[in-house]
C-alpha cells in the first residue's frame, strides 16, 4: 500500500460521468469534500486539495464501486 | 462583399470531381511543417462551433508522433443539428477540398517520422448524398500516393458529433474492429481533441470545413487566405447555406435572404446564445469580430426569431429536442436537461417565480459534468433566452405574451 504512505500534493479529484451511477458512496465517505446534487450525483470540489484533504478523498476513490472517482495530478 | 469564397469553390447544385478540383484549384503539392505556421498564421480557428486556435491543437500531436506508429486524422463531417447544413454542402460540392486538407496535415504532422497516417471521415448514417459524395472522391484519389481513406458512419444524433463521441469511436473501431459510437472510455476533458489510445497513437479530429480551410491554406499559402465565414440561416424558404466575406453585417445577411427584421437571434445553434437583434444587427459576420463582443458564431448557424414567434417557448421547445439528443451516459445530463426542459416549458406558459428559481438552480447544477459539452451548451441557450427575452418573460408572469399580444393565454 504504498500509496496511501506517500503523501500526495497538487492533486484533484476527477468524476468519469459516464461510469458514475449516482450511487453516493463517495458522499458518505468524504463528507467534507463531496455532496450529491438532487438527482444522487456527486458535485466535487474542482480545485486542488489541501493535503490533509487527500486521506478523505482517497477513501471515496478507493470505495466506489463503479471506479467512477479518480485521483489526478493537476496539470 | 456579401458572397465570397474560400472554401465552396463549385457552384451551388454542383459536385466538384477530382479533375474539375484539379482544373480550379491546382495540384496539391506535398507538405511539410511549413503548413503549421501558415494555418497559426492566418489564426485558423475550429469551425465545428468551439474555435479553438487550430495550430495549437498541433503541439500536442507534435510531441506524441515522435514515438507514435500511426496518426489517425479524422474529418468530422457529422452535423448533429437540424439548423446546420454547411458541412453537408462543402461534402456535396467540394468533398476533395475536405481531402486535401486531411492529406495535407498528415504529411504535415508525420514529416520526417517512421509513423504512418491514416484518413477517417465520420459521418451520419443516412446522411446518402454526403456519403456517396464522399465515397467517390475517395475512389477517384485512389491512384495517389496519400494515406489510406475510409468513411466511419454514426447514429445520426445530435452528441454523434461531439469530438469525444468521434475520438471513442475511433479507439473502439481499432480495438474491435467495429466502430461505436458510446463505448466507454474516458476522455480527458482537457484536451478532448487529442486522445492517446492504448498504442499511445494519436488521434486528431477536426471539423469538415477547418479541414476544408487547412486544405486551401496548404495550396495557397497565408498570404492569400480569405477570411471567410461559412453560415446556416434558417430563411423562410428553408434552410439557406452561404459563404460570406468578413464585411458582412448580420442586417445585411439576413436582408438578402428574405428575411424580416428578428427581435433577436439564436447565434451558434441549439447550443449557443440568443441575442437582441439591436446588439447584433450591425455587426460582421466573422468570428473574430464577434469575439471582440463576447459572442460566439459558433458552427454558423443562425436562427432568426420569426415575428409571430415566442422566444421563451421556441427556447422549450429547443430545451426538450436536446434532452432527447442526450445520450444519457451521463447523470447531470439524463436528469437535469429534462428538467431544464420542463421547467423551461411551464416558464413559457405561465411564468411562476417559484419556477423560475428553479431553473436557475437547476441551471447552476449541469455545466461541466458530463463527458461531452452538449449539456453545457443547452444551459448556455436557456440562460441566454431568460436574459434575452426579460421583457417577455414579465409579460409572462402575467400570462402575457409579447409574440401573442391578443391571444388570452391561461
Amino acid at each position: 500500500m504504498t500509496d496511501s504512505m506517500t503523501v500526495m500534493t497538487n492533486v484533484m479529484l476527477r468524476i468519469d460521468p459516464q461510469a458514475c451511477d449516482g450511487i453516493g458512496m463517495c458522499a458518505h465517505l468524504a463528507p467534507d469534500l463531496i455532496t450529491l446534487d438532487r438527482w444522487g450525483y456527486p458535485i466535487i470540489p474542482t480545485r486542488v486539495l489541501d493535503v490533509e484533504e487527500v486521506s478523505q478523498a482517497t477513501k471515496a476513490v478507493k470505495g466506489c464501486p463503479k471506479k467512477a472517482l479518480h485521483l489526478i495530478a493537476n496539470k | 462583399m456579401l458572397v465570397d469564397y474560400f472554401v465552396l469553390s463549385a457552384p451551388a447544385g454542383q459536385r466538384e470531381d477530382y479533375n474539375a478540383h484539379i482544373q480550379r484549384n491546382g495540384v496539391l503539392e506535398r507538405c511539410d511543417r511549413s503548413l503549421i505556421d501558415a494555418v497559426a498564421e492566418v489564426a485558423l480557428t475550429g469551425r465545428g462551433g468551439a474555435h479553438f486556435p487550430v495550430a495549437r491543437k498541433w503541439q500536442p500531436v507534435l510531441q506524441a508522433i515522435s514515438t507514435a506508429a500511426r496518426l489517425t486524422v479524422v474529418v468530422n463531417a457529422a452535423e448533429g443539428e437540424p439548423s446546420s447544413r454547411k458541412d453537408a454542402e462543402i461534402m456535396r460540392r467540394n468533398p476533395h477540398l475536405v481531402l486535401d486538407g486531411a492529406v495535407a496535415l498528415s504529411q504535415s504532422l508525420v514529416t520526417g517520422t517512421y509513423a504512418a497516417a491514416d484518413i477517417v471521415v465520420w459521418l451520419h448514417e443516412g446522411d446518402d448524398i454526403s456519403l456517396s459524395s464522399i465515397q467517390r472522391a475517395i475512389d477517384e484519389r485512389a491512384g495517389l500516393d496519400e494515406p489510406p481513406m475510409r468513411v466511419l458512419l454514426t447514429p445520426a444524433r445530435y452528441v454523434s458529433g461531439e469530438s469525444t463521441s468521434v475520438i471513442r469511436a475511433v479507439q473502439s473501431e481499432r480495438r474491435t474492429g467495429k466502430a461505436t459510437a458510446f463505448p466507454r472510455f474516458t476522455v480527458d476533458p482537457g484536451r478532448p481533441w487529442l486522445q492517446d489510445d492504448a498504442d499511445g497513437n494519436p488521434i486528431l479530429v477536426h471539423n469538415c470545413e477547418t479541414m476544408a480551410r487547412i486544405g486551401q491554406i496548404a495550396r495557397v499559402g497565408a498570404l492569400a487566405y480569405r477570411a471567410t465565414s461559412l453560415v446556416t440561416v434558417t430563411a423562410p424558404g428553408g434552410l439557406r447555406v452561404l459563404e460570406v466575406g468578413p464585411d458582412t453585417t448580420f442586417a445585411t445577411l439576413l436582408a438578402s435572404l428574405g428575411v424580416v427584421t428578428p427581435s433577436a437571434v439564436l447565434l451558434g445553434g441549439y447550443g449557443g446564445q440568443w441575442v437582441e437583434w439591436l446588439r447584433i444587427a450591425d455587426l460582421a459576420v466573422d468570428p473574430d469580430a464577434l469575439r471582440t463582443h463576447g459572442l460566439s458564431l459558433g458552427a454558423g448557424i443562425i436562427i432568426p426569431l420569426a415575428p409571430e414567434e415566442c422566444g421563451l417557448q421556441k427556447t422549450a421547445e429547443i430545451a426538450a429536442w436536446m434532452a432527447g439528443q442526450s445520450a444519457k451516459a451521463c447523470g447531470p445530463c439524463t436528469f437535469g436537461l429534462p428538467a431544464v426542459a420542463e421547467l423551461m416549458t411551464k416558464i413559457s406558459k405561465k411564468a411562476k417565480a417559484r419556477d423560475l428559481r428553479e431553473l436557475h438552480e437547476v441551471c447552476g447544477l449541469i455545466p461541466g459534468r458530463g463527458a461531452c459539452r452538449h449539456p453545457d451548451g443547452t444551459v448556455r441557450m436557456v440562460t441566454s433566452a431568460l436574459e434575452v427575452f426579460a421583457e417577455d418573460l414579465d409579460q409572462h408572469t402575467h400570462s402575457r405574451c409579447l409574440a401573442h399580444p391578443r391571444k388570452h393565454r391561461r
